[in-house]
């Protein structure tokens, strides 16, 4: 009777386990560590290249770069793969502007990454 | 990002999903299915196959999807239990074709069906000729049962006033050379009798046995893997290669 009851009980937990794992890998987002620290990399980027703080900026840019990297592996199954592209080509994009001193390149591509950054949380 | 690795693993989750979710809709046989059953199943899968290779959105809403359409199944498959009403509603219902011998032109005409496609349907419920059709009805599943009338039926045992045995369902005792034991408890039988039948047969053991089933009345049918064929029929023209 006992076994038949577990067995009844595993039947039922075997497929509510799986949708609830699917359902985690499906919905799974940045932490909201990792969105504070992207988002705070951007807005001092925007300041420095105002300031023309080329290296500081280029530096940022870099530990923003980072930050994305390590946190495509947990968001790679859930989001869209062109909205993390976009992220990526606008990190690089920021980086060549901040190499060539373009104040309005830099600072458009980082408001660009950080908007696309803030979309993946929507 | 590894695109393969995403397909994979999102098509597992596509995978699994419509497993369960197939489960959840229930056992109803493809035979029986609706021509809007056959477009919602066509319709999930659709769903599934997008949630597993389109990475250009996100699998959540896809996953939304499968959910609502497999839900709204659900929905009108419990409303169509709990309302005989709402069963005909949605599925339709059967419509009699031919009456009494006469076919009914005005419901022909209604459902738009073809004198052609009533005479393909009767030849394949066996009935060549009208004459033989006292009634046929056009179920909500495409198909025609057909009854014929009672000179154009064929004889049954009552008929003929002969007594005959009854029929059972036989259960499996031996499986891929395995004993299931369970079948053979349900039966009251042992394996020692089990052992002796096979003996009889000059088997001696159950490895030796692909099947070996037992209906109601004791008939044992045993199949082995060595089927001892002297001259094989071949119908096949192909020579391979395999």
């Amino acid at each position: 009777m006992k076994s038949s009851w577990l067995r009844v009980a595993i039947a039922y937990a075997i497929p509510i386990l799986i949708l609830a794992a699917s359902i985690w890998s499906m919905t799974l987002e940045p932490s909201k560590k990792q969105t504070r620290q992207f988002t705070g990399h951007m807005q001092k980027i925007e300041k420095q290249v105002t300031d023309k703080q080329w290296e500081a900026a280029m530096s940022e840019s870099k530990s923003a770069q980072k930050i994305y990297h390590s946190a495509v592996p947990r968001i790679q199954f859930s989001m869209e793969r062109d909205e993390m592209k976009q992220i990526d080509m606008a990190l690089i994009r920021l980086q060549a502007y901040i190499k060539t001193e373009n104040q309005a390149g830099a600072v458009t591509s980082a408001m660009e990454a950080r908007e696309h950054w803030l979309s993946l949380n929507r | 990002m590894n695109e393969a690795l995403v397909v994979f693993v999102r098509g597992l989750i596509g995978f699994i999903s419509l497993l369960i979710f197939a489960r959840l809709l229930g056992k109803q046989q493809v035979s029986q299915l609706t021509f809007f059953d056959y477009v919602l199943g066509i319709t999930i899968g659709s769903i599934a196959g997008s949630l597993t290779t389109d990475l250009t959105s996100r699998a959540w809403p896809h996953f939304i999807g499968l959910v609502t359409w497999t839900g709204a199944v659900l929905v009108i498959q419990w409303g169509g239990m709990k309302w005989r009403y709402a069963a005909k509603y949605i599925d339709g219902e059967p419509i009699i074709l031919i009456l009494n011998g006469k076919i009914m032109e005005k419901a022909m005409k209604k459902i738009r069906y073809r004198i052609f496609d009533l005479q393909q349907q009767l030849r394949e419920a066996g009935a060549f000729n009208i004459d033989e059709v006292q009634y046929a009805i056009l179920e909500t599943n495409g198909k025609l049962s057909v009854l014929k009338t009672p000179i154009a039926q064929p004889a049954t045992p009552r008929d003929l006033n002969l007594a005959v045995k009854g029929t059972s369902i036989a259960s499996e005792l031996i499986y891929d050379g395995v004993v299931i034991d369970q079948n053979l408890a349900d039966r009251n039988l042992s394996r020692y009798w089990l052992e002796q039948e096979l003996k009889k047969q000059n088997i001696s053991s159950p490895s030796e046995v692909f099947l070996a089933t037992v209906d109601d009345f004791g008939t044992l049918f045993i199949d082995t893997y060595r089927d001892h064929l002297v001259n094989p029929v071949n119908i096949s023209d192909y020579p391979g290669p395999y």
